[in-house]
């Protein structure tokens, strides 16, 4: 149970000073006032409260024994609203059914609490509040002063230095008598530069000239590399998939039901838009927390405010606390990415180690509060139509689907010596036959999924045997690999419908295995067993009678070794019976199937995600919904209103947000907040970006705590050469671009990441044992994304379409049943349209891609500002053993094979440039060469598997995975 | 204790000072003597205190056990049947239709064992472990829904995406045996639980500490083994090459240990394609000690396996085995909504011999001291109706049973009112549940914490008491 004392404590800083905050100017209270308080509070007060909230001590900073220590309010801001006594927290507190309840032991009578209340009534409405003297401890934080350009230094070794940022990094490491490395080889620069702007390996073409012209004229050659790769749409894709990490992406929304966002992918597309437009950041931020206020009439403005519905949503409650909850996660959301601040600590009491106080965060839930979630349509009429017509068609298919799925329609076997074969893949293949009598026995045979649908269908079927069939409607059935292939079960079909008998269990049907099916029918009972194990058992069938039968769905198969016996142990039969002797419904060609149908339903579907429906936040009224404080964070306990406002410690004055234009829609509160976040006096935006886009060169940021900039946060190793920075992505007009140019033609950007010093040829690990000081280029592992595009880059299979609504490859079926949505299509095989690249893989919150989940893709539950590194056995059975890496080794070897032909050295060659981008070394051919000679004797006969398997090797090279 | 990325990093950098020798192993080595590398995050380390419990196995009956049918006799519900309780709240209640009408149990509960312990004959062989269990019935939790509440037990909070508890412990503790997977997770044969892979996330934690699912039947992990047209010999060839060849490039990049560390990955990998099908294998085990789990019965087999697998996991060194009983949702799990008797009927033979079994098979074996048994789910049920036969979810009283790992046996811990609806006699809450499980791991819940965000976090976040009157 909450207590009053820690409401107290939390509120407790540790070393102060106390400054006047706002309204140090305020007109002093009038002598009458004075007077009043004193004859009618004064008492009730000395008496109830001075022990915690008098001259000696100030507990939660709020003294009351004095009229202006009441007008000052504490650290929950005014404990009085003049006039308002309803309005006031302290008549909240005071109560008896206060929670929290003030005091805390004992109880002011009802006279007392009337007489505060009238007083607070008779207090006239404009008395100023005082606002609180709060106590800003850290007010002068390195990180909360303007930052201001600050002059380049002199450096002894200025012969290194090519830009200012050479200048900054070499001053600080010539201070430990240290400097740069060696600049990296041209080849290193490239593959460098290459996976840091596009996050895709440079061909040998590019390398080899690049080579070329850095030998000649090296400035000009990285210059022209740069402009190169920056204008390469792959930019965007890349870096969109940096902010797409601090945007907590999904296209789904998490929890129970994990919903989809068909339309969320806008939202990643205007990221990487914007990112390949140079889209000056000041408006990129802007967009994203006001873009409908701000252009209303666009459409991709409406998209950017997708920022604030990324987070996840619980799907199957409503309840207020949710509502809540998801403006937490916008306002430390935008918070963190923005402000590198975590304001989000304050929702339930004053920061615990940032000058942030609880108001501070409830002020600015006073800018979101009035927001709704929106989705928005702004197509044209035509398309407007379309919507309207796609929605009638997809509604018309369900109808038919629903009629076609009650009807039974084909079947088509054959048999071919002792199998009995299922040739047509129509959508209800069904066969019964043995004797109708039957009652209690045992049928054991076995059966092979030969094919499936689900390439067109994206759906998989599996195989089933009826029991006790009576006719072609009425039967029990064991359905092994039904639910698109992730179940079992066990069903009964009686004429006037189809029910499950028992609970389904996961499981799968693979195609081309054998399987043994057996069932015993017994009295009340039945049992089933798949492959010897025992799946099913329930007492409730009907003691009816019935043959026995296959029937399928949407599935081919083979049939053998049949056999029924009694319970007895006699046989009733053996082998299959002439076909003549079966019944089967009537196979009728051309009709529509229920394929047929489920394709169109989907590509209907598809039609309408592409459609431009934008999921957005609008206000929902010009006119603000009312934000209060809420006591310990809890909606259920309201204190006072408060208005909308940016954290206190980051201005000198007020930030306006002025009255919304007569008749707006929309309150224009984000407008105002998105204007200061961008304005020169914010002191940490431009800091917090441009730490962010050294970060995402280097590995770690000048701040390494990237979203965090608060006295929790790091230290800056090198303070001024980041606020040179900030200052420069100001005054350059907030380009992006502009930053990468003059980060990575800097020698600290072109060193080799082999830390040979200057004179000494020791590794300087010792000096600079984390890198800190930037004595030599960081070693960076390739993101999750990255490992896979990198694969299908080097096996050619890379499909570079962008944009639309995202992909969803080949999960492990294993990996889908975990989830208990289990909404993701079984592929067999991958098609050229899974090998796009991995920023456009459907991001489910419930079944992330196991590959990308290895290798510490984030969450998305919350915004990630930096990847982990870790380095665990299950990447390395990922990259040893999936599917994923053996079938593209093996288109790899086809292509190399294709275009080099047989020869063992070229096949080598190509494969390394391929892979890694450049020659083999001497060692590395010999070894290769032996290993391919020893591999072609193993595979006798297929030199293409003998050269896949070197392709997967090299997919697991740690070079592959490590950027040089 | 804590540590953080930055530490986690700085124990592969003592790997400079102590050259690299491990990366030059050859594959063909690591069949050899254990050679462990200090640059693993997982590598084992010491507690804060004395722990008793070496392992966690967490028998999660997802959907939400009746307590009051189970564990939990009230006796007053037969007075109050059909009739309105006054301590009823509609607010408590998930769904709609829930009355405030007691429906009193259909079951007998008997005393068990010399602590007279009252155990449902719902569960037959469980109550004959009475005097090794310890049923706390004054549990609550935040949510009455379950994808927030099973993410509140399995890690502190109702919101997705924090750290799991057997990630935390792992975190705390790391594992004995490199193996296999520190902290293992077992589903049910209906399906995982609502949420899946986040109710075991490894959170802001690095991937390390998340636990693996261990399948059954088949290759225990995915991608375990490569597929099957990959013979044995193509495969050591391969990794015979990428020794080789990695070498080579750790070489000529000399001091970075993250290289070194990443080959041992890879013979580490190599090591769990043998130890985890091993550690799994059942068949290894005698007829008898297989009939004490119920693997010889069709009811119990399934879940019989999947306690003997855990038995053999922590004999292994594996830090913490979460098993799910109940897959899908309603009645593929204990979520008795329509049906109380047909759910609870299904269910409880599923699990009652396994888990007496495993209990008793850990005792003769003299790892039921080393070895916390948690059996429990995400929250209770109503003692009301819902529907004419069915109960609803209960946040707000409900009940749980440890056993071993160095807690008191044959005792109860804690009280619910008379209608066993709400907790009233120390209630526990969820942190201080796992404030108990770590401290008996020998951990102060308070100081195994990871900065993120700006701040420590830790599984308890701001609460968390120990309950010393249940630790023996």
């Amino acid at each position: 149970m909450f207590s009053w004392k820690t409401f107290i404590l939390c509120a407790t800083f540790g070393l102060c000073i106390e400054v006047p905050v706002v309204g140090s100017d305020t007109e002093q209270p009038s002598q009458v006032q004075q007077a009043q308080f004193g004859h009618l509070v004064g008492g009730i007060v000395e008496h109830h409260c001075a022990k915690c909230h008098g001259k000696v001590k100030q507990e939660s900073n709020l003294q009351l024994t004095t009229l202006d220590g009441v007008l000052a309010g504490g650290s929950s801001g005014a404990v009085v609203q003049p006039g308002q006594p309803n309005e006031s927290l302290i008549m909240h507190l005071i109560r008896p059914d206060g929670d929290p309840h003030m005091p805390p032991e004992g109880q002011l009578s009802d006279r007392e609490i009337a007489v505060i209340e009238t007083w607070i009534r008779t207090l006239p409405v404009d008395t100023q509040l005082g606002s609180a003297r709060r106590r800003i401890s850290g007010r002068d934080h390195w990180a909360f002063q303007k930052p201001v350009r600050p002059a380049v230094p002199d450096v002894v070794s200025s012969d290194r230095a090519i830009t200012p940022i050479d200048a900054f990094i070499l001053a600080r490491l010539e201070t430990d008598g240290m400097t740069l490395a060696t600049p990296a080889t041209p080849g290193e620069l490239i593959r460098r530069a290459a996976f840091d702007l596009i996050g895709l390996p440079p061909l040998r073409e590019e390398v080899q000239s690049f080579e070329s012209e850095f030998r000649r004229q090296p400035d000009v050659a990285v210059q022209g590399l740069l402009d190169r790769l920056l204008a390469s749409p792959h930019y965007g894709e890349r870096w969109g998939r940096h902010w797409l990490d601090l945007a907590r992406y999904a296209d789904s929304n998490g929890f129970e039901f994990d919903f989809e966002r068909p339309h969320a992918w806008h939202y990643r597309d205007w990221v990487i838009n914007s990112f390949n437009a140079d889209k000056p950041y000041d408006e990129f931020l802007a967009e994203q927390i006001a873009g409908d206020e701000i252009s209303p009439g666009s459409f991709p403005a409406r998209v950017a405010t997708g920022f604030c519905r990324n987070g996840p949503t619980v799907g199957n409650q409503q309840l207020e606390k949710h509502r809540w909850d998801e403006l937490d996660d916008v306002i430390s959301t935008t918070s963190e990415v923005f402000l590198g601040l975590t304001l989000g600590c304050a929702r339930c009491h004053d920061h615990k180690y940032d000058p942030i106080s609880q108001r501070d965060y409830y002020s600015m839930l006073a800018v979101f509060n009035s927001i709704g979630k929106r989705s928005h349509f702004m197509g044209t009429p035509e398309q407007n139509q379309t919507l309207d017509g796609l929605k009638t068609s997809i509604r018309e298919h369900r109808q038919r689907l629903k009629e076609l799925t009650n009807q039974p329609s084909a079947g088509d076997w054959v048999l071919d010596n002792d199998e009995l074969v299922q040739r047509s893949l129509a959508s209800d293949v069904r066969l019964v036959f043995g004797n109708p009598e039957w009652t209690d026995y045992t049928v054991e045979v076995e059966v092979q999924k030969t094919d499936g649908t689900m390439e067109t269908l994206q759906y998989e079927a599996g195989v089933s045997l009826m029991v006790r069939a009576a006719s072609l409607e009425q039967f029990y059935w064991l359905r092994p690999g039904v639910s698109d292939n992730r179940e079992h079960g066990l069903d009964i079909t009686d004429g006037c419908g189809h029910a499950p008998l028992t609970k389904k269990i996961a499981g799968t049907i693979e195609r081309g295995r054998w399987y043994r099916l057996r069932v015993t029918v017994q009295g009340h009972s039945i049992r089933a067993w798949i492959d010897d194990q025992l799946v099913f058992e329930t007492q409730h069938a009907r003691h009816a009678a019935g043959g026995i039968g296959f029937g399928n769905w949407s599935a081919t198969s083979r049939w053998r070794n049949l056999t029924v016996r009694g319970l007895d142990g006699s046989l009733l039969m053996s082998g299959f019976p002439d076909l003549q002797q079966t019944k089967s419904p009537a196979f009728t060609a051309g009709v529509e199937t229920v394929d047929d149908l489920n394709q169109q339903i989907r590509r209907l579907e598809s039609q309408v995600s592409t459609l431009p429906l934008a999921m957005s936040i609008v206000d929902e009224s010009g006119t603000p919904r009312e934000t209060r404080l809420f006591l310990r964070g809890d909606y259920r306990t309201p204190g006072p209103i408060v208005q909308p406002a940016v954290p206190a410690v980051l201005t000198q004055s007020p930030v306006p947000f002025p009255a919304a234009p007569e008749k707006s829609t929309s309150t224009h509160r984000r407008r105002a907040f998105a204007a200061w976040l961008a304005s020169p006096d914010n002191p940490l935006t431009a800091r917090v970006m441009a730490n962010r886009i050294w970060q995402y060169h280097f590995g770690v940021g000048l701040v390494d705590t990237a979203s965090n900039f608060g006295l929790r946060g790091s230290r800056p190793s090198h303070r001024e050469l980041l606020d040179w920075l900030a200052v420069e992505f100001v005054e350059s007009g907030w380009g992006i671009k502009h930053m990468h140019r003059l980060i990575m033609t800097s020698a600290v950007y072109r060193q080799s990441r082999r830390g040979i010093a200057g004179k000494g040829s020791q590794p300087k690990a010792t000096a600079d044992p984390e890198n800190r000081l930037l004595s030599r280029f960081p070693t960076r592992r390739l993101e999750a994304e990255l490992i896979r595009d990198r694969i299908l880059a080097a096996s050619g299979s890379l499909n570079r379409t962008m944009f639309g609504p995202g992909i969803r490859p080949r999960i492990h079926a294993g990996v889908i049943a975990t989830s208990t949505t289990r909404k993701w299509p079984t592929i067999e095989r991958e098609l050229p349209e899974h090998w796009r690249r991995s920023a456009y893989i459907f991001v489910r919150r419930s079944v992330m891609m196991p590959m990308l989940e290895a290798f510490d893709s984030p969450t998305t539950t919350q915004s990630c500002e930096q990847r982990l590194t870790t380095t665990v056995p299950t990447q390395a059975l990922q990259l040893m053993n999936d599917r994923f890496t053996g079938e593209q080794a093996e288109i790899m070897a086809r292509r190399v094979i294709a275009d080099v032909g047989q020869h063992a050295e070229q096949q080598i060659r190509e494969v390394y440039w391929r892979s890694l981008s450049r020659e083999p070394t001497d060692d590395e051919l010999s070894d290769c060469v032996s290993f391919l000679r020893s591999q072609r004797e193993y595979h006798a006969g297929s030199p293409e598997l003998a050269l896949a398997d070197l392709c997967h090797v090299t997919f697991n090279l740690n070079e592959f995975v490590y950027v040089d | 204790m804590s540590i953080s990325t930055r530490a986690l990093w700085s124990r592969r950098q003592l790997l400079r000072s102590a050259g690299c020798g491990f990366g030059a192993l050859a594959l063909d080595s690591l069949l050899a003597a254990d050679g462990k590398a200090a640059a693993d995050p997982l590598a084992p380390r010491s507690s804060h205190a004395a722990g008793t419990a070496k392992s966690i196995i967490f028998i999660f009956a997802y959907g939400g056990p009746s307590q009051v049918d189970l564990l939990d006799p009230k006796p007053a519900l037969e007075k109050w049947h059909e009739k309105s309780i006054p301590v009823f709240r509609k607010e408590d209640a998930f769904n709609k239709t829930t009355k405030p009408t007691a429906m009193r149990s259909p079951y007998r509960f008997d005393r068990r064992g010399e602590s007279g312990l009252p155990v449902s004959e719902l569960f037959p062989q469980i109550g004959s472990c009475a005097d090794d269990l310890c049923v706390i019935r004054s549990l609550h939790c935040e949510s009455n829904n379950h994808a927030p509440a099973l993410f509140q037990m399995n890690t502190g909070f109702t919101l997705a995406g924090r750290p799991s508890m057997g990630a935390w412990a792992t975190y705390g503790l790391g594992t004995e045996n490199d193996s296999l997977p520190a902290f293992v997770v077992m589903w049910d044969y209906r399906g995982g639980p609502i949420g899946g892979a986040q109710n075991w996330t490894s959170g802001f934690l690095p991937a390390a500490f998340q636990g693996t699912s261990f399948r059954s039947h088949g290759e225990p992990i995915i991608d375990l083994n490569p597929p099957a047209k990959v013979t044995p010999e193509q495969q050591r060839a391969r990794l015979k090459l990428l020794a080789r060849l990695n070498q080579r490039h750790l070489e000529s990049n000399p001091g970075e240990a993250e290289l070194a560390a990443r080959i041992y990955s890879y013979e580490l990998a190599y090591r769990m394609q043998m130890a985890a099908p091993e550690a799994v294998d059942v068949s290894q085990e005698t007829a008898s000690t297989q009939r004490m789990y119920g693997i010889d019965r069709p009811i119990s087999s399934y879940f019989g396996r999947q306690c003997l697998m855990a038995r053999r996991l922590v004999e292994r060194g594996v830090r913490f085995v979460q098993l799910y009983s109940g897959g899908g949702d309603q009645m593929l799990s204990w979520d008795a909504h329509g049906d109380l008797r047909g759910n609870l009927e299904q269910h409880c033979p599923e699990i009652d011999q396994p888990v007496a079994g495993l209990i008793q098979d850990l005792k003769r074996r003299g790892l039921l001291d080393e070895t916390l048994i948690i059996w429990g789910g995400e929250f209770g049920r109503m003692p009301t109706h819902q529907g004419s036969l069915g109960r609803d979810h209960n946040p707000r009283g409900f009940s749980m049973f440890l056993a071993g790992g160095g807690v008191k046996g044959g005792t109860t811990y804690g009280a619910t009112d008379e209608f066993g609806y709400a907790a009233v006699e120390n209630p526990v809450s969820i942190p201080d549940l796992h404030a108990t499980c770590l401290h008996l791991m020998g951990l102060e819940h308070t100081r195994v914490t990871f900065r993120h965000r700006g701040r420590d976090m830790r599984l308890t976040d701001v609460s968390g008491e120990v309950l010393h009157d249940i630790i023996a």
